[in-house]
């Protein structure tokens, strides 16, 4: 999962394209991406692998095609728009869906942030637990586990959502200062925690890896059996709102080149491998001092490896990660009403994001949850796609609401809504599971953008006798 | 100043890396590791801000 920290609000050219001047050179992409997905996120997401009874093969083959296949998609899907059009998402989206339509994807984006801000407070507050000793919440929980677990969420979201609303710049130095050592906690923590599951040299891995770590048997109670599909998808599709979903058309409009979302490759590799297995390894070692304790629960996992360093890495890596995360949460609702004060907005989100944090069900639940972020915010970016290189080529015309100064294209919201809703079906009646889902919601949208774009600009072009769709 | 707190920095990158890595040669036990990881920690967030810029996008 990504962190959000880079994605601090850009004032600079918002509404015009990147000149020339200010565009980018490849040393500025490199580091940018890892520091961005070694996340307070992965301490949690690691562990829900090993959950979900995925196999040595599965795992780490799967890892290794689906982050490259996130790599691909920044390289090839978003790099492309970004470094033609040199324009953020928001004022590309508006352009084409027109205002109020930006303001219903940023009310979800907000949404999302808000709830993944929340997760990270649970992460945190895990960490509480090993000195205050309270009830923490186990694998299968979805409620509260006592007045002390309700208490230390919080307090911890409480700071953090101070802090972001009064020092978000401070925290965002910190996680620059801090993004180094979170990468070098992981490699610790997956080191240690191979040489507790009894590995004492490098060419014995595949042999520990496959018969003592992840060694494919049931899930446990309530998950959902990992193959190399589930692994692949999940890794592909877990930053499916940035690539796929064009959120990062705001970073890479800088890039001169758009190979340098190659970089991409940085943050895949070290956040959503290394660190994964890393953290996938710290609970295998806990299965196997204590095969009951199947409690996912970072504060104690990364403590009984690194001790206080690897406490503090969980206290920084949630913070880091919910400072920026709060903060965008923020400026999405913010940019609802531009009139309300920022600062209210994030306290208010902060206090929504606590409330939800004291439910472990997001946390315990978060390879789902972020499954369905890319299902609900991927639409849209099938939407920049068709626009920018689809909708010329079959003489329609781009940027729809701009050229007919609409508040809303319809077609770009009925193709959005329809999508979200052939997911949820295929899901919840379909037999679907949320993993694979955003592939097929993504051609519908491709579909049914065309489609409806198509009956809608020939039926004006013919009401109104004008030529809004050239011959 | 800035390049003795850069000397800090990397001291403390080194005594982060390397003392998972005697663990795992058998050649540290788990809680003199800890003990490291944790000076390592302090000395890197105590020198790194005196030189690593904040670089914002």
């Amino acid at each position: 999962m990504p962190d959000v920290g880079h994605r601090e609000p850009v004032n600079e050219y918002e509404r015009e394209p990147v000149p020339p001047h200010a565009q980018l050179g490849l040393k500025s992409y490199v580091g940018q991406f890892a520091g961005e997905h070694v996340a307070g996120t992965e301490i949690m997401i690691g562990p829900l692998f090993l959950a979900a009874g995925v196999s040595a093969f599965d795992f780490i083959f799967g890892l290794l095609v689906g982050n490259l296949l996130a790599v691909l998609s920044w390289t090839f899907f978003t790099a492309p728009i970004a470094t033609r059009a040199r324009l953020t998402m928001y004022y590309q989206l508006e352009k084409i869906c027109g205002r109020k339509l930006v303001s219903a994807y940023n009310l979800a984006n907000g949404v999302m942030f808000t709830v993944l801000a929340g997760a990270m407070m649970t992460v945190s507050a895990t960490a509480l637990g090993v000195f205050f000793k309270f009830s923490m919440p186990q694998l299968t929980d979805t409620l509260p586990t006592g007045i002390g677990w309700v208490v230390a969420v919080l307090v911890t979201g409480g700071l953090f959502s101070v802090v972001a609303a009064y020092g978000y710049r401070f925290v965002a130095r910190f996680a620059n200062i801090a993004a180094p050592w979170l990468v070098l906690m992981f490699l610790a923590f997956g080191i240690i925690g191979l040489r507790e599951m009894g590995l004492t040299r490098p060419g014995d891995f595949w042999h520990v890896a496959s018969t003592v770590i992840w060694t494919g048997g049931e899930p446990l109670a309530g998950r959902v059996k990992f193959t190399l599909w589930h692994v692949m998808f999940f890794a592909w599709f877990c930053n499916m709102a940035w690539h796929i979903g064009m959120a990062d058309l705001s970073i890479l409009r800088f890039a001169k080149k758009p190979w340098y979302a190659l970089t991409s490759a940085g943050g895949m590799y070290l956040g959503h491998f290394m660190a994964w297995i890393a953290a996938s390894t710290l609970y295998a070692v806990q299965l196997k001092q204590d095969p009951t304790n199947t409690a996912v629960l970072p504060g104690p996992l990364a403590y009984r490896a690194c001790g206080l360093a690897g406490l503090l890495c969980v206290v920084i890596a949630g913070w880091t990660t919910a400072n920026p995360t709060l903060y965008r949460a923020g400026l999405a609702f913010q940019s609802l009403h531009p009139a309300w004060s920022r600062f209210k907005v994030t306290l208010l989100v902060g206090l929504a994001a606590s409330v939800s944090a004291v439910f472990p069900i997001v946390t315990m639940r978060l390879l789902d949850f972020v499954a369905l972020w890319g299902m609900i915010l991927m639409p849209m970016g099938a939407v920049i796609f068709v626009d920018f290189w689809i909708l010329p080529r079959l003489g329609l015309r781009s940027n729809f609401a701009e050229l007919t100064r609409r508040s809303i294209n319809w077609a770009a919201g009925a193709a959005w809504l329809v999508s979200m809703a052939v997911g949820t079906w295929l899901v919840l009646r379909g037999g679907v599971q949320i993993y694979f889902v955003s592939l097929p919601c993504w051609f519908v949208t491709v579909l049914l953008y065309i489609g409806l774009s198509a009956l809608m600009q020939r039926r004006l072009s013919t009401l109104a006798g004008a030529s809004l769709v050239p011959s | 100043m800035k390049r003795l707190a850069q000397l800090l920095s990397a001291l403390a990158f080194l005594g982060t890396l390397l003392p998972p890595i005697l663990f795992f040669a058998g050649a540290l036990d788990l809680a003199v590791t800890q003990r490291w990881l944790l000076g390592a920690t302090i000395v890197w967030f105590a020198a790194t801000p005196f030189w690593m810029e904040h670089r914002i996008s």
